[in-house]
């Protein structure tokens, strides 16, 4: 099984022009013992490119391939790739091994020398200018993964669905004193077991589509009576939230109920048969909005259930999707730490069954409701946004929609009237983002 | 799946590199490496280090007995393969015994060429290539000021270096000119300045045509009629594959044994890399050998791979050298001038700074540096993956560190975009 583990990154080719802090600031920390940096400023002003090359900690290092002393090893715990310099002979084998520039060599000291990730917490990244360096986190969603799996083996949903990866990596972050509820919808298949295929290893509750949240209030307030903490988590489909459930969810986030609640959103009652729901995406094509004769998809635009709930000043509201495990994943960890009111995440989950996609395509399509903005991931704690992805210049829409059936009769009107919409939302959010005097962070997720 | 039996015949490098990937694909697979020298694996890269006091032997291993355990590979030591039954399947020890396998790697690597020289058998063949060789020079050392190195190739240039650190007189005989293969005259002029000024004694041009030992003292008698007299005398003038055992086996070779993309020799089951192989050239698909150490491991890689049941194809091996000496840094990949290349070259004024490259058509075939600050594996990417340079030959030169990575990050960039579309 490959390993993946924190990495440093370098956001790609927007360093100041001669700037070198980072190589500056690796080489002061270490100027007692060593005389080489391990990250590199590289300027290029004939092209206009300006970067800083380091070590990517590769899961299968050609550095350590080469090594003929055994000098260089990755780390089981950390990944880190370290060269031992007692072992090291200096024959420089592991520079030519190297095709990402991130093996240096120390001339004076006669050793190979590159970035250890200053053991986890990386010098160079606070004295960049512009704030380019990050350490890329992933050890903690590898440690997910790598968790307990909360159901049996089996995949009880359609070909493609996202539903059960959504689901398990949920539950995987969440961890042990969950309590879950589940209502009629694609979740379900795989919360209450579907024949023999998948079976929960969590404790479960079946609710209806009108009493989702409810149900949630009374269990988890009979708990507290037992002197008890625990995660009361839904994890329901746009339908039980957007439509039939919206009252019990709206009044446990004005009372403050200490609740997680997951929106599974597939756009529709996929379950039943692809019939629209309250979140189905304006002029998509479902079962009840057909196409043809006057009909031309759905003729509303949909509630955009996030920001109703991010209104009701609840302490945590996210938009995430499982293309983005690391967003996921952090934002499932916001809402447990919350303990004083209602925690919102509108899970972005497409349906190839429903809206006509390929199968292999599920992931592609998460990324790329995200990089079109049609599903922005943003966070808001009691009303203050901020956004968790954003790239300098979203895709047209166009890439999105094309990816499936349900938008295929859209013609050049119909797809400037969506694009549109879903611009109009973006910049919603974009300011609602400003007005906290939080900048977005171009083109990463954090 | 059954679990396999793995033999590799061999300890080396490339013996490794299999074993390891065979490993990482089988957890359960049985591995068993077979070698004539009764040590544990070591890398032979790492014996001039021995001499420059570098590292010490007991750091030479590369595979403790944990590790072994960890990984589950069994070691056979001191042993010596006769012979090859490919179609039972098995391969015969000296002692008589036979052994069996599923899939089998020849990976016994090479030995030293002897050369003729009059003289040599009574003062007695010293080449450089294993840890007895080290082990017997170092005996033939003690007490000794004076050594003669006989070639002019990586091995000898290495070993001249490390005992030059050592502080021996050193004089270097060569019999064209230094590192012939890999540099430019030019090139290898400057790094033969670097070495004279660092108290190297070098013949070039010249062979030894007899020698004759006068008490402690060598005489060498060369081929430009004058005597050299030293103490020691160590040949290194190339490696041959050590696979005389596979004669009359079936298996086919020419110098080393043949094999095709995925390391297969003509017998089934039967796969070779490293030293003892024949293996594709990255730039023509000819066979030939390459006696080098990244080779050894990028073959073992693919042979390893395909004898777990995967399936991958070996691009071709790529000549690459790194010397440091002296402080200084002398980096060549890729193939020399010829007729069908384009090629940017220049050196400082002050004589210690060199580069190549080496275009054909749009792509960069070949790059040499001396003490020129690059990353030597960012050129060797943009050769093997044979990035388009188009317009920037000249920007590559002039700034072979920015430009290279700049067209490193670049290709990488189009290939992420491509994996999407």
């Amino acid at each position: 099984m490959p390993s993946f583990y924190d990495v440093l990154q370098v956001a790609y080719d927007r360093c100041p022009p001669d700037c070198s802090a980072c190589e500056g600031a690796c080489v002061r920390e270490r100027t007692s013992t060593e005389a080489c940096s391990g990250i590199t400023a590289i300027h290029l002003p004939e092209v206009g490119f300006h970067t800083a090359m380091r070590c990517n900690q590769c899961s299968d290092p050609a550095c350590l391939a080469l090594c003929p002393t055994g000098a260089i090893t990755k780390s089981k715990d950390d990944g880190i790739v370290r060269i031992n310099e007692v072992k090291c002979i200096g024959c420089g084998l592991c520079t030519l091994a190297c095709p990402y520039g991130g093996v240096n060599y120390n001339f004076d000291k006669q050793k190979a020398f590159k970035c250890d990730l200053c053991d986890g917490e990386p010098m160079c990244i606070d004295p960049c200018p512009l704030g380019l360096l990050s350490l890329l986190k992933s050890r903690d969603v590898m440690r997910y993964l790598r968790a307990e799996d909360a159901f049996s083996q089996g995949v009880p949903n359609c070909l493609g669905c996202p539903v059960e990866l959504s689901l398990r990596f949920t539950l995987k972050v969440l961890g042990h004193d969950t309590f879950m509820f589940a209502s009629q919808g694609c979740s379900i298949f795989l919360m209450r077991g579907a024949s023999l295929q998948a079976i929960s290893k969590t404790p479960t509750t079946i609710c209806l589509m009108t009493n989702v949240a409810s149900t949630m209030t009374g269990v988890k307030r009979y708990y507290r009576h037992l002197g008890q903490d625990v995660k009361c988590v839904a994890f329901v489909g746009d339908g039980a939230t957007v439509d039939i459930g919206f009252q019990p969810l709206s009044g446990a986030a004005e009372r403050g109920e200490n609740l997680i609640y997951i929106c599974c959103d597939n756009e529709g009652y996929q379950a039943t048969g692809n019939q629209r729901s309250g979140s189905t995406s304006l002029l998509a094509r479902t079962a009840t909005t057909p196409v043809g004769g006057a009909w031309r998809g759905k003729p509303q635009p949909p509630k955009y259930m996030p920001l109703l709930m991010a209104f009701h000043n609840i302490p945590y509201v996210a938009t995430a999707t499982i293309a983005y495990p690391e967003d996921f994943a952090r934002k499932l960890t916001k809402a447990m730490a919350v303990k004083d009111g209602l925690s919102y995440l509108h899970v972005f989950s497409p349906c190839p069954t429903g809206w006509r996609a390929r199968t292999e395509d599920t992931i592609d399509i998460c990324r790329m409701a995200v990089e079109t903005s049609y599903f922005p991931l943003w966070e808001a704690e009691h009303c203050r946004f901020r956004l968790t992805y954003q790239e300098d210049q979203p895709k047209p829409l166009v890439e999105f929609t094309k990816m499936m059936g349900r938008f295929s009769h859209l013609n050049e009107e119909g797809l400037e009237e969506l694009q549109n919409l879903v611009s109009e939302r973006f910049n919603l959010i974009e300011a609602l983002t400003r007005m906290n005097g939080n900048e977005p962070q171009p083109g990463k997720t954090g | 799946m059954a679990t396999r039996r793995h033999l590799i015949i061999g300890a080396g490098s490339a013996a490794l590199a299999a074993a390891r990937e065979i490993r990482s694909v089988s957890p359960d697979d049985e591995i068993k490496l077979v070698t004539r020298e009764d040590v544990p694996p070591y890398c032979v890269a790492v014996l001039p280090y021995l001499i420059s006091g570098r590292i010490q032997e007991s750091d030479l291993w590369l595979l403790e007995d944990d590790h072994m355990r960890e990984l589950r590979f069994s070691l056979v030591r001191g042993k010596e393969v006769t012979t090859v039954n490919p179609h039972k399947k098995r391969i015969t020890y000296d002692g008589g015994e036979h052994e069996s396998y599923d899939t089998l790697l020849i990976a016994s690597g090479s030995h030293p060429v002897k050369p003729d020289i009059t003289g040599l058998d009574e003062v007695g063949f010293l080449p450089f290539h294993t840890l007895g060789d080290l082990r017997r020079l170092r005996g033939q050392l003690t007490g000794k000021t004076d050594i003669a190195v006989y070639g002019g190739g990586l091995v000898a240039i290495e070993l001249v270096i490390a005992l030059r650190e050592a502080g021996y007189r050193v004089n270097l005989i060569v019999r064209s000119r230094i590192l012939r293969r890999y540099f430019d005259p030019e090139a290898a002029g400057i790094m033969k300045d670097i070495l004279a000024s660092n108290g190297v004694r070098i013949y070039e041009g010249c062979t030894i045509e007899a020698v004759k030992e006068n008490k402690t003292i060598v005489e060498l008698a060369l081929s430009n009629g004058t005597t050299l007299n030293t103490e020691v005398v160590a040949i290194c003038l190339g490696v041959k594959p050590s696979i005389s055992f596979l004669r009359d086996t079936g298996i086919e070779f020419s110098d080393g044994v043949l094999v095709d993309r995925g390391m297969r020799t003509n017998r089934a089951d039967v796969y070779a890399a490293g030293d003892a192989a024949e293996a594709p050239d990255f730039f023509t698909g000819t066979p030939g050998l390459s006696p080098i150490l990244p080779s050894a491991i990028s073959q073992g890689k693919i042979a390893g791979r395909n004898m777990a049941g995967e399936e991958v194809a070996y691009e071709g091996w790529i000549p690459m050298n790194i010397l440091h000496f002296f402080g200084q840094r002398a980096v060549s990949v890729g193939i020399m001038p010829n007729g069908d290349t384009r090629v940017l070259q220049a050196a400082d004024e002050q004589g210690r700074g060199f580069k190549q490259l080496v275009f054909q058509g749009d792509r960069l075939v070949g790059a040499s540096f001396v003490n020129v600050p690059v990353f030597p594996g960012v050129l060797h990417y943009l050769i093997s993956n044979r990035v388009d340079i188009g317009p920037h030959a000249e920007l590559l030169f002039e700034k072979p560190r920015e430009t290279s990575c700049w067209l490193m990050l670049k290709s990488e960039k189009e290939e992420a975009m491509s994996l999407e579309e």
